[in-house]
């Protein structure tokens, strides 16, 4: 099964996706809370896509593509902005004092707790492309940034 | 769809959140939150219960208020009638032990 979408890289589009993101996670069988979990996700991944990859420029392009692959869906968030090293954003500090606590990088933090698996490729000619899966049964093992 | 509705209680500002903040409409919840400390006010609810979603950049934004209103103790951010999946939310973002959660508006309200 496979479900796609090809946007502009505007805010105004993320309601889009997300419609597309539950849409298409419903028919692949996840419950509510995991459809939440990966609206979520790929919400963040797209906030960040056009916030920082394009530098607010509407003129780029996200792919997203929606796979079931026996109980995994797999959700392959692609695009042509700048290329970031995800090692180099610190997770948060969850134990952090108030005074610390607007400065965390929250988006990437939560897609790795919302998602079983959370994978960054990026390539100068071809794109970047984020593979994000959630397993539709069974119990989400400890990952983190 | 998304929208905030403001009411100005006598002695607190009681926010209602309808809907779903994602990064497209989270400047409208800062500039709201905004608003209401730059007239000189730091009490403020927050009534989620229909709330359907809230990005990375809504809960920043809570958590600057948050820290506004607090300065010289002057006032809180207090919430009610947290949905689970909010409340889900809060939990993996480290922030529910940062708020005071009440179960319904008028013990939040009552609160302060």
């Amino acid at each position: 099964m496979l479900r796609e979408l090809h946007v502009k890289s505007k805010m105004e589009n993320l309601s889009v996706i997300s419609e597309f993101v539950a849409s298409a996670a419903s028919e692949f069988g996840l419950d509510e809370d995991q459809t939440f979990a990966v609206l979520m996700a790929v919400d963040e991944a797209c906030a960040n896509i056009i916030e920082h990859a394009y530098g607010g420029n509407s003129d780029g392009t996200i792919d997203i593509r929606c796979e079931l692959h026996n109980d995994e869906v797999v959700v392959k968030v692609h695009d042509h902005g700048k290329a970031f090293d995800p090692q180099s954003v610190l997770p948060p500090d969850l134990a952090a004092p108030l005074d610390e606590q607007e400065e965390r990088c929250l988006g990437l933090y939560l897609m790795f707790k919302l998602m079983d698996s959370v994978r960054f490729e990026f390539d100068e000619v071809k794109g970047n492309t984020l593979t994000m899966v959630k397993r539709r049964h069974g119990v989400k093992p400890a990952v983190c940034a | 769809m998304f929208e905030i509705v403001g009411k100005q209680l006598r002695r607190v500002d009681l926010i209602e959140l309808h809907g779903r903040i994602d990064s497209n409409v989270a400047a409208q919840l800062e500039e709201s939150f905004k608003a209401i400390t730059e007239a000189g006010r730091f009490r403020i609810v927050v009534d989620m219960e229909k709330l359907e979603y809230v990005c990375s950049r809504g809960l920043r934004a809570l958590i600057a208020t948050l820290k506004e209103t607090r300065r010289w103790n002057r006032g809180d951010v207090r919430l009610c009638n947290v949905p689970p999946r909010i409340q889900g939310v809060l939990d993996l973002a480290g922030f529910t032990p940062l708020f005071k959660i009440y179960d319904n508006t008028v013990d939040a309200v009552g609160s302060f």
